[in-house]
């Protein structure tokens, strides 16, 4: 199970650059990330939101760019 | 005589003449890429095979001509991707980045000698789609060969040496370039298919096509992806200076959350940043965990705080001079 994950969710090519950018700048190398095709991205987080809530509405095709590191 | 037999037969003779000969160089690539997916019964095959030569002369110096060929292949089993590039001369070495690397001669002069160069594709896709619309069967097949025997050129110059002056004669390896970059979809019957983008040159139209962020993708950052190629190298530049200067700003603004909560042995005044925090949280977004609260050194919230987007969150908590503005931590 990875110790760290980070999200960053885009809507065009440049915004998956400035995330990959993002997580190389915070350590992640460039196998520790990875990208998802999704049609809509919701992160639901209770600690974060008191509860529930939601950072990022449905849309279409949004890539979700995750970095993991062990 | 077909495409294929017509390859064949010019790389088999090339190749001997390349033996024979030490001012010709040969090039061969072979792919071949299979994928099986059948869910009756539940079946998963994938076959890859690859071949790639290089026959020709080393120098003295040894120095070798140029040539560079890569293969990428990506996706998941019901949408493979795969990109090819394949280079010579002058575009290899833009294609790959060589610092200051030359461009292809722009005139021809000289003796001519015959070259060869020559690509062949094929592709097949077949996909079943069962009742609840998912893929049931999927059958993908691709092979492409890429061939060149290229005869070396030479350039002449006259150097000035003690003895006198005397002609210096350099070899030149001829550019071609070609590549391909083959996207596949096959998870829902309305969206399957495939785009391909092709690119196929010689001289100097392969070295000035070496750096097309296309091709030269290939070989810049093999982890990204191939939508990354369309970015001009202005916005990326403009995204790399964007994305510093927002860690430069958290990089400053952690300093003044370090002098605000910290304490002078690395440690946390944990009243200070919990009351940070929810300042924070209540100002909007409400980005901040409650665990961030109970960082107990200062790296450890550095740490926990990650990107730059949690750190000028957590910025936006600290105590304020309520007639400036600025950052006041001793009035918390």
């Amino acid at each position: 199970m990875p110790s760290e994950l980070s999200f960053y969710v885009c809507n065009t090519p440049a915004d998956i650059f400035e995330g990959r950018e993002t997580l190389r700048k915070q350590g992640y190398k460039p196998d520790q990330i990875t990208e998802e095709k999704v049609t809509g991205a919701i992160f639901y987080d209770a600690d974060s939101f008191g509860g529930g809530g939601q950072a990022d509405a449905p849309s279409e095709n949004r890539t979700v760019l995750i970095g993991r590191k062990s | 005589m077909n495409r294929f037999a017509c390859l064949s037969f010019f790389s088999i003779a090339a190749s001997v003449a390349g033996c024979a000969d030490p001012n010709t160089v040969l090039f061969v690539t072979n792919t071949s890429l299979g994928i099986n997916f059948d869910s009756k019964p539940p079946t998963a095959n994938i076959a890859y095979d690859r071949t790639e030569g290089f026959l020709g002369p080393r120098f003295d110096n040894g120095g070798v001509p140029p040539a560079v060929a890569s293969i990428e292949t990506g996706g998941d089993i019901f949408t493979p991707k795969v990109r090819q590039t394949y280079a010579t001369g002058a575009a290899a070495n833009r294609a790959t980045g060589v610092p200051n690397a030359p461009q292809a001669p722009e005139t021809m002069e000289g003796n001519k000698q015959l070259m060869i160069f020559g690509t062949s594709t094929t592709v097949g896709l077949k996909v079943g789609f069962g009742t609840t619309g998912a893929p049931d069967s999927f059958l993908f097949g691709y092979r492409r060969k890429e061939a060149s025997v290229i005869p070396l050129g030479t350039t002449s110059v006259t150097v000035q040496e003690p003895d006198g002056p005397k002609t210096k004669t350099t070899a030149v390896y001829p550019s071609v370039l070609a590549s391909i970059d083959m996207n596949t979809y096959g998870r829902t019957a309305p969206e399957t298919g495939l785009t391909t983008k092709q690119f196929f040159a010689t001289g100097q139209a392969a070295s000035a096509l070496a750096t097309n962020p296309t091709v030269a993708a290939a070989f810049a950052a093999k982890a990204e992806s191939a939508v990354l190629a369309s970015l001009s190298d202005d916005e990326r530049r403009a995204v790399v200076a964007k994305v510093d200067e927002r860690f430069k700003t958290a990089d400053d603004q952690f300093k003044e959350i370090a002098s605000c909560v910290g304490t002078p042995d690395g440690g946390i005044d944990r009243a200070r940043l919990a009351k940070a925090v929810a300042d924070a949280n209540a100002k909007g977004g409400n980005l901040l965990a409650a665990d961030v609260a109970n960082q107990t050194t200062v790296e450890g919230l550095r740490r926990r705080l990650g990107p730059p987007r949690f750190v000028s969150h957590l910025f936006m908590g600290l105590p304020r001079n309520p007639a400036t503005g600025a950052v006041q931590c001793q009035a918390s």
